[in-house]
């Protein structure tokens, strides 16, 4: 009773923090709701968001998923062109999402918001699962609950939570997968661990290559070998053919799409190419087909970006990981307490092999930025992954002296930083970018800071009601100021918690 | 029920006992035919697209190479002083042959036999050291799924020779650490003099091998018995030094020349020096930095990392005996070398985006490579929990490197400044000299490439090592030369240097003029007078 209590003041106080950082204007009466203002620091400023919303309005005003010469502006350019058809370049989960929330905003004339409400559910969604992980790895119930915390609030996950991208659909999604793995493997959630495979796959392509330490995992569970007098006995379970059984239903939506689409149900929109659009249609990007020389490095991934790619994802100042959110060092540090424990060696090589996965590939990517964005927002999974082992820090090293100095430095460092992002801007251009601009700017949160000297927020709390008894510094300041509340409050019920049994 | 949902299948164990006995016995052998497969596979690839000779080094060892058998005046002292002779000593037996000489074969199968020769030392050494037969094979995985290792082999170049003796030197000594066989410790410096001929990272090793072996044996036996053990290692581990002073001595009539004369590689450094683009010298963060660079592109950065990984792995490993640890430490002198040769100035290396916007030498980086190897090996062998993990990860580091044909030494080979495109004024050579009559006035210091790529015999061409040839046709051009192939106006070209001494260019005429050199023809008027024969002799 006294866990649930606690459970539910702290959904109560996380639903109210992440409410003060939600994107909007004062309008009629909110702005972006039938605006399509890409304006820098509005919910509309990044296309990976525009272009997911786009699909959403097209099938709900248009019945299609195809653009028509709006939509396909307001796309742009993550907008592919084929055969006279228009779409977006993403894969359609995230926007299939979206629309029942697009439909229901709509009766209230709040489209834009309630869409993108579907993302906020997924981040506190992400806040329980982190937790339910943390508490498999051995955190107790405020451990493990500071560990989602800090992941919404203390990571990037805090300015991606008020977008409209894959990013905290696909947490959910591995997060979930994750969970599914560990357990039991029985037909159903042999069918469920698959379904959620395909919907990884329907959110965003990369996803299966994370989730493919968990499909070996599961498969590998299907096997086992045992000894009876000089022979070995080689079982293999009929359970995976659920594992088929749980595909079929989005992976041949997907095909589906595929079809409508690029015309081939095994052709991706990413495969054909990005396309700009103007008012005079469709103009070609440079580069974008036809790469014939085998010395091009044509591939998604490729080993020679690796080097760069682990710095900027890893220590740059432009979108590291270390620089953005220290406070994943609390995480390792846990995954490393972890690593001596028994009870969890399925769980932990689990989480590392995910997290390795997600870092080799996205540094192998080519643009590891991640376009204008704020911090590595590649890596939120992965950071997810990580922070599920705050919990098994503090249990740990609750009483460390040191220990608690460099949690809280790293926390109210990762909160101040990622709230400056969520309630400014998240368009910040790679360093290659930013300072070939006609009028440069900066590549760093020295951007976001820039925002906040001028008094400009994103906040729709702020711009609609706030702004009126204060400046948004301050507003700013307050906020990080009941995080920390929030943070400290929830270490002190960590630290005074009994371990907790090995029981998840 | 559990019957029903779940297909058993039987295996007796002794089949698996005699599979495993099978593996553990053949698989060296195993390892051998599909080492050999590969290598024979990509020469084959990098010949067809010409790769091959898109080194100007690779044309120029196999020129050296082929003066000695073939020229106007063939012999062993055509192996010059800018090299260590190994390598073209090698080609000897083969070079001779047009063939073997033009497809670069000659120079390629040694490397060929050292990629092979390679992978076995990395899987020995890793089962010296108790891995497994897993662990073993992904050594060498890491190894060959190196389109880098794979592009090197296919050539004439001298990194996979080096590679092959240098490795098979740590391998001798770490057996030598473990068992203190003095056989083990005559191998291990039989390699190390055959590495120091190669080139200069095996002199560093010598050093590196001798001071170990002085450690070790202080610590265990005493002063006396150290000093008599260097001694011992370093007669025939220095074999190789002495007679390359000597044979400095004897030829050029000075034991330093290959380190100070006009042709070695400081006097090629003093001019990037002076032309301000040798800032690794003095340097030593950014010689770091540099080689560090090369080496995670030449090894693709995870498996860097992953190496790395394992190496501590290997340090922390309390089981692991320590002397083995401490003989370890030879597995890291090309990169100790490396950054030392860029910090005292011995050494250039460019890594586009760090040393402007093109590539030189980036093979340097590939030196590591083995090690690399055996520690990722290692890593297999020791993080069970995580091995499917590691393996994982080097199979997508290898599909993708593969998918994208990432290499930065044929990036290097192809656009960067190790590559010289002469195809234009070797192609004027081989349509207007091939069947006339006369010889061609070049300097094989500048122009081998163009020697190579002209697919004219050696001794259709007067260059520096020619003796007589090359003093009476530098003093009397139109007496001897029919053609002059030089970079007009450029005194490092020994041709011009010399020739614009005299006014013999008035009875020529200009040609062509090319990116990297200009043809002059005699005119018809003095060809009365022109040696068309080599009527000097062969002057062995």
């Amino acid at each position: 009773m006294k866990n649930k209590l606690t459970i539910i003041l702290f959904f109560i106080c996380t639903i109210f923090l992440l409410g003060m950082s939600v994107k909007g204007d004062i309008g009629n009466p909110i702005y972006f709701q039938t605006e399509k203002d890409r304006v820098v620091g509005g919910p509309f400023e990044s296309t990976n968001s525009t272009s997911r919303y786009a699909l959403v309005e097209a099938i709900v005003e248009n019945g299609t998923v195809l653009f028509n010469h709006e939509q396909a502006q307001f796309s742009a350019p993550d907008l592919v062109s084929f055969d006279e058809k228009l779409f977006t370049i993403f894969t359609p989960g995230v926007s299939l999402v979206g629309v029942p929330f697009y439909i229901l905003g709509k009766q209230f004339g709040l489209p834009q918001l309630f869409t993108y409400f579907s993302t906020v559910l997924f981040a506190i969604l992400n806040v329980w699962l982190i937790a339910k992980v943390g508490r498999i790895l051995g955190a107790n119930l405020c451990g493990s609950l500071l560990g989602g915390i800090l992941f919404l609030f203390g990571t990037n996950a805090l300015p991606y939570a008020h977008s409209f991208t894959q990013h905290h659909i696909s947490t959910s999604l591995i997060l979930l997968a994750l969970l599914n793995a560990v357990s039991k493997r029985t037909i159903l959630n042999n069918i469920l661990f698959a379904y959620i495979f395909s919907a990884g796959l329907l959110m965003d392509i990369p996803n299966g290559l994370m989730m493919l330490p968990l499909v070996l995992y599961v498969l590998y569970k299907q096997v086992s070998v045992s000894e009876k007098a000089n022979k070995l006995l080689v079982s293999v379970k009929l359970n995976f053919i659920a594992l088929v059984i749980g595909l079929i239903p989005l992976i041949s939506f997907f095909a589906w799409y595929n079809y409508h689409t690029s015309g081939s149900m095994t052709r991706l929109s990413q495969s054909i190419g990005r396309v700009d659009y103007t008012e005079e249609g469709v103009v070609e990007r440079a580069g974008e087909r036809g790469k014939v020389d085998i010395y091009d490095h044509n591939s998604v991934y490729d080993t020679r970006n690796q080097l760069n790619g682990i710095y900027t994802l890893l220590i740059s100042d432009e979108r590291g990981w270390f620089y953005y959110s220290p406070i994943i060092v609390i995480g390792f540090l846990g995954i490393a307490a972890g690593l001596m424990k028994k009870e969890v060696e399925t769980a932990i090589p689990l989480i590392i092999s995910i997290v390795s996965v997600s870092i080799v590939s996205y540094a192998s990517f080519g643009d590891p930025w991640g376009g204008w964005s704020f911090g590595p927002r590649y890596l939120i999974p992965a950071t997810a992954l990580v922070c599920t082992g705050i919990g098994v820090a503090i249990q740990k090293y609750k009483k460390n002296p040191l220990f608690i100095a460099i949690f809280f430095v790293l926390a109210v460092y990762s909160v101040s930083v990622n709230s400056l992002g969520a309630m400014t801007t998240s368009a910040i251009p790679p360093k290659v970018e930013a300072i070939h601009l006609p009028d440069p700017i900066p590549y760093t949160y020295l951007y976001n800071l820039e925002f906040v000297e001028e008094n400009r927020s994103s906040s729709l709390l702020f711009n609609a009601f706030i702004y009126r008894f204060t400046s948004f510094k301050y507003y700013l300041a307050a906020f990080i100021a009941i995080m920390t509340e929030f943070i400290l409050v929830l270490y002190a019920y960590a630290g005074i918690s009994k371990k907790r049994e090995m029981t998840s | 029920m559990k019957k029903f949902n779940t297909v058993t299948i039987t295996i007796p164990k002794s089949a698996l006992l005699s599979l495993k006995k099978l593996l553990n016995y053949y698989s060296a052998s195993f390892v051998v035919c599909a080492l050999t497969a590969i290598s024979v596979f990509f020469y084959i690839t990098y010949y067809q697209n010409t790769l091959g000779l898109a080194y100007n080094d690779a044309r120029s060892h196999l020129d050296i190479g082929r003066r000695v058998v073939e020229g106007l005046k063939p012999g062993l002292a055509q192996l010059g002083s800018v090299w260590l002779p190994l390598p073209h000593l090698l080609m000897v037996p083969t070079i001779w042959n047009d063939f073997m000489w033009h497809s670069g074969l000659a120079g390629a199968l040694q490397s060929m036999i050292s990629f092979v020769l390679t992978g076995i030392i990395i899987y020995l050494y890793l089962r010296k050291i108790g891995v497994g037969l897993l662990g073993r094979l992904i050594g060498i995985l890491v190894f060959i799924a190196n389109i880098n290792v794979l592009y090197l082999q296919s050539t004439a170049m001298t990194e996979l020779l080096l590679l092959a003796t240098m490795t098979a030197g740590a391998y001798e000594l770490m057996l030598w650490f473990k068992k203190e066989q003095l056989l083990n410790l005559i191998k291990s410096s039989f390699w190390i003099m055959l590495s120091t001929l190669i080139r200069y990272d095996g002199w560093f090793l010598l050093a590196v091998a001798a001071f170990l072996i002085v450690i070790k044996t202080i610590k265990s036996k005493g002063y006396k018995s150290a000093e008599g053990i260097f001694l011992f290692f370093c007669t025939l581990g220095g074999l190789g030094i002495m007679l390359w002073l000597l044979w400095n001595q004897l030829i050029f009539k000075d034991a330093l020349f290959f380190a100070f004369g006009p042709y070695s590689a400081r006097a090629q450094q003093l001019q990037l020096e002076e032309a301000g683009v040798l800032a690794t010298k003095g340097n030593l963060l950014l010689s770091s930095k540099v080689y560090l660079y090369a080496l995670l592109y030449n090894s693709y950065a995870f498996n860097a990392v992953l190496g790395a990984i394992g190496a501590i792995a290997f340090w922390l490993d309390k089981k692991m005996k320590p002397v083995i640890k401490i003989a370890s430490l030879a597995l890291f002198a090309p990169f100790v070398f490396n950054v030392l040769a860029l910090y005292l100035g011995h050494s250039v290396l460019f890594i586009q985006g760090i040393s402007g916007d093109t590539w030189f030498n980036a093979r340097y980086g590939i030196m590591m490579m083995p090690s690399i190897a055996i520690f990722i090996g290692y890593l297999v062998h020791r993080a069970v929990r995580f091995r499917l993990l590691i393996i994982g990860l080097i199979m997508f580091i290898a599909y993708f490197a593969f998918a994208n044909y990432d290499a930065v030494t044929i990036d290097d080979a192809r656009v960067g400044s190790s590559q010289k495109n002469v195809s234009e004024v070797s192609g004027w050579l081989a349509a207007n000299a091939k069947d006339e009559k006369g010889f061609v006035l070049i300097s094989a210091a500048s122009h081998d490439a163009i020697i190579f790529s002209s697919g004219l015999p050696m001794k259709k061409f007067i260059h520096e090592g020619t003796g007589k040839y090359w003093e009476s046709a530098t003093t009397s051009p139109d007496r001897w030369a029919r053609w002059i192939v030089m970079r007009t106006n450029d005194v490092n070209d020994q041709t011009f240097k010399a020739v614009s001494k005299t006014s013999a260019l008035d009875k020529y005429v200009l040609v062509d003029t090319y990116p990297f050199a200009d043809i002059y023809e005699l005119k018809p008027e003095y060809m009365d007078q022109l040696n068309t024969e080599p009527i000097l002799g062969k002057q062995r």
